[in-house]
């Protein structure tokens, strides 16, 4: 087990003392007197030392000694032991030499408090007199404030939950003597006996801000028929009752913060105002939507978010349509708020569809242009101004449809070559070959144009760039 | 032949006691040691208009008779001669032990049985000894205690009883020598004239300064206080460092609810005061980027006992009796100091707002508001007054007049409102 000290305890007994401080009594000419306390247990070694190492020195009186008597686990106020209680706080920043506060935004947390074990304390307080007068004065100063209690704090944090308790008097011996007294005068003593419930806590986690940024709310269809999907099983059962697996989602509700959407673009980002606000779908008639503005700016939203900004490492991420995320990484742009400058993380872009030629061989992910066959001539022009073949396994992403005789897209044997538009087409050093058929495929590829290094992929429709485009509210999110 | 009846006792101390009692106090002076008296002369008399009749004004002519206290049978503030008393005494020394054992104070059970001569004290004092003389032992000084002063340490006993020994009877049936029943003194009101004597070291030390652990435990004391108020400053819970996004509605949805692109509270065109260099609340500050947020028009850290009478974020405030009229802005606060707890409004651009009281409070007893514990490493809060409802009935030193007299607010409830005398 790891050391785990926090003087819980400790601090009990000091708030103690100090509500049984600073009394006084006072004497016949006027004259006020403080009343000293201190921990009644003391080590006699200290004892010695308080008496400058000599019997000579005298004892003060009155006193006030406090101490412990008791201390019992309270299973009357037993709870659920295992019960974590969540604080979500955002602190000001401080300034650079950390010695003062600011009024701006600092570091978020998440504070997780683990439910404390609850203790009774019974304190004790003696207070020694010299005389019937000086007990009467300091009683009665005291006692007043207990009717039947008083609050004791040991924290001013408001995280601490196990701070705040109450001292309740007890218990008052008025004094130890014997009446009448006998053959000696002892010290008289006044004990007065305290009850107070007290909490002992573990340490607490301090976590980055864990706040909801984002609530998903699905409306499923029951399935045909009556009950024919609900298990049979009952309610209370503990066992897996498997609800949604096989039912469709009717609609799909996601809320985030400020419901923005975000363009992402050449390398950035642009807040672009929430789509589809109705305020009135009864009477189904849809209000315009709520003008957004044009341009959000991401500091204002940022401040929203759980932690801190700092430029480089805030990631900002993006949803895929496999369920995978591709992740950027942020920095303001400097002279436009609206505008996030995006380092992409190649590792989490989606990699390239490996295409082979015709032969099965020369897997390859990248297309060395895209073009248009009706106005491009894939020849190149040698320099005895002829035109030559193009370099084995040239490949291009057209655009057209090449179902024309073209003379720019002949074989070496003279035939002509045939595809669609959207198709891949490579030279195999020969001929042309159509290595992706855009009447056939179906499934998402990636290829990435060497020309200009953005990613593109097919949708079964056409050609988009891979993840640029707008992201609804949902599909995106902001890691601080 | 009549033989006279051989007799020692005699109705009257004849020249056989005197005989017997100059050798019995020859004796004291050649064994004995010195005892410096102090002589208990009375107990104080209240200050003027204090008197009552169980603690009446000190009339006897014989001071040592009066009766301080007639109820409680104490005399707890007493008079001493100034003046020392030197005589002679004899007792048996033995071995102490501290005891430690119940209430944290370090007692040494050292009860001593002092002998002395009575004719003799009653020739040096004036009369007999008493209970409640003070006894200082000179040839117990401690010359070492473990102390930075250069005084040596003297030894307090306080009579408590006084009786005749029986071993100090004659054959004369006459008794010669007191038997003094000697407890420690201790640093305490019936001794403070003793101890509140210069100690002689020149520079107005008193000999309880010296003597006594009362400024220790008062040191002790004090800082177990600062300790407390170091764990605990205030009552309730302290939110200053925290901070509150000012924001514009109450949920995600309406975060932008007038549809101008800004989520938070932040000042634009359309707010009343727009030249930030104007505006009288940053006279005194930098305006920075910051300063572009609206204030929150509420706090988020709510809870028991949170408000501290500050705005959030640490934004700036003005205080006063009554509320600025001139240059107002929206989000400004001000902290009316006449309301008690003192209350902060915040200016919503129509209306001064309520924002929160000040109710935190020291949780130290001060014990005289005008005599602030100084000894604290805390001073700002332990010159703060306890004012709770309940101690504001106790610290309180107001005075208000009344038909044009000035009475103190605080009373005892048993003196209130009595009829006065005419005198």
């Amino acid at each position: 087990m790891q050391y785990a000290y926090d003087g819980q305890i400790k601090r009990y007994l000091t708030q103690f003392m100090r509500l049984m401080s600073n009394f006084s009594y006072k004497d016949a000419s006027g004259n006020l007197k403080q009343i000293p306390v201190r921990y009644g247990n003391m080590n006699r070694q200290v004892a010695q030392i308080l008496n400058k190492n000599s019997e000579n020195t005298m004892q003060t009186a009155p006193f006030i000694a406090c101490y412990i008597k008791n201390m019992e686990v309270a299973r009357d106020r037993t709870q659920d032991p295992t019960y974590v209680g969540k604080m979500n706080i955002r602190e000001r920043a401080v300034d650079e030499m950390g010695n003062e506060y600011l009024n701006i935004q600092g570091a978020n947390y998440t504070i997780e408090r683990i439910m404390p074990t609850p203790f009774n304390l019974t304190f004790v307080a003696d207070i020694w007199t010299t005389n019937t007068d000086q007990k009467l004065q300091i009683l009665e100063q005291m006692l007043v404030l207990f009717n039947p209690s008083i609050e004791l704090q040991t924290t001013d944090n408001y995280i601490d939950w196990t701070s705040l308790t109450t001292l309740e008097l007890k218990e008052l011996t008025f004094s130890s003597r014997q009446i009448p007294q006998g053959v000696e005068q002892d010290v008289d003593i006044a004990t007065l006996s305290f009850y107070t419930p007290i909490w002992i806590t573990p340490p607490a986690k301090v976590k980055k801000l864990g706040i909801i940024t984002k609530i998903i709310a699905s409306i499923f269809e029951e399935p045909p028929g009556t009950a024919a999907g609900i298990p049979n099983a009952n309610y209370d059962d503990t066992g897996e009752i498997e609800f949604f697996p096989g039912r469709n989602p009717i609609s799909i509700n996601v809320t985030t913060l400020g419901n923005m959407s975000v363009l992402i673009l050449d390398n950035t980002a642009k807040l672009i105002k929430p789509k589809n606000i109705y305020s009135n779908l009864n009477n189904n008639s849809v209000n315009p939507p709520v003008n957004f503005g044009v341009n959000p700016t991401w500091i204002n939203l940022l401040d929203y978010y759980p932690g801190k900004f700092i430029a480089g490492l805030s990631q900002i991420r993006l949803l895929k349509h496999d369920g995978n995320e591709i992740v950027g990484y942020l920095s303001l742009n400097p002279v436009d708020d609206s505008i996030m400058q995006i380092n992409f993380d190649i590792d989490t872009v989606p990699l390239n569809t490996l295409l082979v030629d015709s032969n099965g061989l020369n897997p390859r992910g990248t297309v060395d242009a895209i073009v248009n066959p009706q106005t491009f001539d894939p020849r190149p022009l040698l320099p005895n101004r002829s035109l030559g073949w193009p370099v084995n396994d040239t490949r291009y992403l057209i655009l057209d449809d090449l179902t024309q005789d073209t003379e720019a897209w002949k074989n070496q044997d003279n035939s002509y070559f045939h595809a669609n538009s959207n198709d891949i087409i490579q030279w195999d050093g020969t001929k042309w070959n159509t290595i992706f058929n855009s009447l056939t495929a179906s499934s998402p590829t990636y290829i990435t144009n060497s020309r200009t290094g953005i990613q593109y992929v097919w949708n079964t429709e056409s050609w988009t760039k891979s993840y640029e485009g707008i992201y609804d509210p949902g599909n995106w999110r902001l890691i601080l | 032949m009549n033989i006279p009846r051989l007799s020692l006792y005699r109705p009257e101390k004849g020249n056989d006691f005197k005989f017997l009692d100059r050798i019995i106090l020859e004796q004291f002076q050649i064994g004995g040691t010195d005892l410096f008296v102090h002589k208990y002369l009375g107990p104080i008399s209240p200050t003027d208009g204090e008197s009552t009749p169980g603690v009446p004004t000190q009339t006897n002519p014989i001071g040592e008779l009066g009766i301080q206290d007639l109820v409680l049978l104490e005399n707890r503030d007493r008079h001493y001669d100034p003046d020392v008393y030197v005589i002679r005494g004899i007792y048996t020394m033995q071995d102490l032990d501290f005891n430690l054992s119940q209430f944290g104070i370090m007692l040494n059970n050292d009860n001593i049985f002092m002998h002395i001569h009575l004719r003799n004290c009653v020739e040096v004092l004036g009369r007999k000894i008493m209970s409640g003389d003070v006894l200082e032992l000179p040839h117990l000084i401690d010359d070492y205690a473990l102390d930075d002063t250069t005084v040596a340490l003297k030894r307090f006993y306080v009579v408590q009883d006084v009786t005749r020994a029986s071993n100090g009877f004659s054959q004369t049936w006459y008794p010669h020598i007191l038997r003094l029943k000697c407890v420690p003194m201790v640093d305490t009101q019936e001794f403070s004239e003793i101890l509140n004597a210069d100690a002689g070291a020149g520079d107005g030390t008193t000999i309880g300064d010296l003597m006594s652990t009362y400024n220790q435990s008062i040191a002790i004391n004090n800082s177990i206080v600062a300790q407390a108020e170091a764990d605990a400053p205030l009552s309730g819970y302290n939110t200053a460092q925290y901070y509150v996004i000012p924001t514009r509605g109450t949920s995600v949805d309406y975060l932008d609810s007038d549809g101008d692109g800004r989520i938070l509270d932040t000042w634009d065109a359309g707010d009343d005061h727009t030249d930030a260099s104007n505006d009288p609340m940053n006279e005194d500050h930098t305006v920075d980027a910051s300063m572009i947020l609206h204030s929150p028009s509420k706090d988020y850290y709510i809870g028991y006992l949170t408000g501290d009478g500050k705005p959030p974020n640490g934004a700036p405030y003005t205080f006063g009796i009554t509320f600025p009229t001139q240059g107002l802005v929206t989000g400004q606060f001000h902290l009316r100091t006449d309301y008690f707890p003192n209350r902060l409004f915040r200016y919503n651009g129509t209306s001064w707002i309520k924002f929160e009281d000040d109710v935190r409070m020291t949780l130290t007893n001060t014990y005289d508001k005008n005599t602030p514990n100084t000894n604290s490493s805390t001073s700002t809060y332990s010159t703060k007054i306890r004012e709770t409802h309940k101690t504001s009935f106790i610290n309180n030193n107001n005075t208000t007049t009344i038909a044009g007299q000035i009475i103190q607010e605080r009373q005892a409830l048993s003196q209130v409102l009595k009829p006065r005398a005419d005198n």
